[in-house]
């Protein structure tokens, strides 16, 4: 029970059930290839029990190795469920074993990164992304912008009821609004065009504006993928080619 | 060229650039000798040793970087502190990644012995740390991740043979 009272500082720093297991043989200063599969399991578990009188969100990776471990407890118990025992026990140690070389291998890391953060570069002062390769809308552009859109969404934080009915708008309206952008202007942020609108007009605008990349009327580029995407004017940007994309929703 | 000249268009060429640069890079932008633009670089490095800027083998290439002595007070003005933070959990895939690429989803969910990391490594493919180099021969023809150039960069490591071995913290290997 001692140990409880530290545990609840770390109990949200686990990074999976291995983590879990390897910080209380270390608590313990056990050496895994020594531990005590009844020992470990009874920890294990109230360690588990206690995550969960906090109310924390525990993923179901955890459960699933109490209930290994319990298998285990149970089949050495049991003894013509030796071997059976023995192996599961030998490939637990083996995980422990391959998992805390892994933990050694972040913290090196961590520390490479610590000494890298202590170090600036000219302009280091732009964001993480502004620092990539802008990245064309290819083949997969849809996928992209899918995600893109639920970014926007999520921003927007639009707030509908579930309900379907008639659009307050029309596509013409849309692409004429989008086309008045770009008259001010050679490039401008998807955010932008729907900046302020509610989510109707972001559904709108956001298969209007697949179409006119389709068309190649506009261009997407993204910095990279799921970040925001930055319209410029198309190869085929023109009010004759609008005029055309409009008549098709009329 | 003459070396004198050359050390100094190195030399102005890095100062003005935000990313390493290699030594191929210049020598064939310049047209001239590798050797040549790696003894001036090896020059400068040395020039700039002690000073508050050094000059720094990264990512495979060389790069202006504040030296970190001052780093409190460079971070201070500019009212910055580290740049990337990373949680435990994707540190640890990363970790996996750098020391066993290439390497499937599937098999760090099993190192880390969690069921998924679909959502970590979409996160780190994000934030241009890992790519994915091609697919396993296996069912199902799993993606084999790998780090990128830029997660070299960000860690301040020159090649993957820099990571160290874990033999030096004491881990058998």
């Amino acid at each position: 029970m001692e140990d409880f009272a530290n545990f609840e500082i770390e109990i949200q720093n686990f990074t999976g059930p291995l983590d879990l297991l390897l910080q209380l043989i270390r608590k313990h200063k056990l050496e895994i290839s020594e531990i005590s599969i009844s020992e470990i399991t009874d920890k294990y578990s109230r360690v588990l029990k206690k995550m969960q009188e906090m109310n924390l969100d525990i993923a179901g990776d955890y459960f699933v190795m109490a209930s290994t471990l319990m298998l285990m407890k149970a089949k050495s118990l049991i003894p013509r469920e030796k071997e059976a025992f023995e192996e599961m026990k030998e490939e637990l140690i083996f995980k422990l074993e391959e998992y805390e070389k892994i933990t050694a291998q972040a913290k090196i890391l961590a520390e490479k990164l610590n000494a890298r953060q202590k170090m600036f570069e000219r302009g280091f002062k732009e964001d993480f992304v502004s620092k990539e390769r802008p990245l064309v809308v290819a083949e997969n552009g849809a996928f992209i912008l899918a995600n893109l859109y639920a970014g926007v969404l999520r921003r927007l934080k639009a707030l509908e009821p579930d309900i379907i009915k008639k659009s307050k708008y029309t596509m013409k309206q849309v692409v004429s609004a989008i086309y008045d952008f770009f008259r001010r202007r050679k490039k401008a942020r998807f955010y932008e065009i729907v900046k302020g609108k509610d989510k109707s007009y972001v559904v709108y605008s956001f298969s209007s504006v697949l179409e006119l990349i389709k068309e190649n009327i506009l261009k997407g580029v993204q910095t990279s993928h799921f970040a925001e995407i930055i319209l410029l004017k198309g190869k085929k940007y023109s009010y004759k080619e609008r005029d055309r994309i409009i008549s098709r929703y009329e | 060229m003459n070396k004198e000249t050359l050390k100094k268009t190195v030399e102005a060429i890095l100062f003005s650039s935000d990313t390493p640069l290699t030594v191929k890079e210049l020598a064939s932008f310049l047209d001239v000798e590798k050797s040549l633009v790696k003894e001036a670089m090896d020059l400068l490095a040395e020039d700039y040793k002690d000073r508050g800027v050094n000059l720094v083998a990264i990512a495979g290439g060389y790069q202006f970087l504040t030296s970190p002595n001052v780093y409190r007070f460079v971070a201070d003005f500019h009212k910055r502190e580290s740049k990337h933070s990373f949680s435990r959990a994707s540190l640890e895939t990363l970790a996996i990644i750098a020391y066993r690429q290439p390497i499937t989803a599937q098999e760090i969910a099993a190192l880390r012995g969690v069921q998924s990391v679909s959502q970590i490594l979409r996160n780190l493919l994000e934030k241009n740390l890992i790519k994915i180099a091609g697919k396993k021969d296996v069912v199902g023809k799993p993606s084999l991740y790998k780090t990128t150039r830029f997660f070299l960069e960000t860690f301040g490591l020159n090649s993957l043979d820099d990571l160290p071995d874990l033999k030096e913290l004491g881990v058998e290997e």
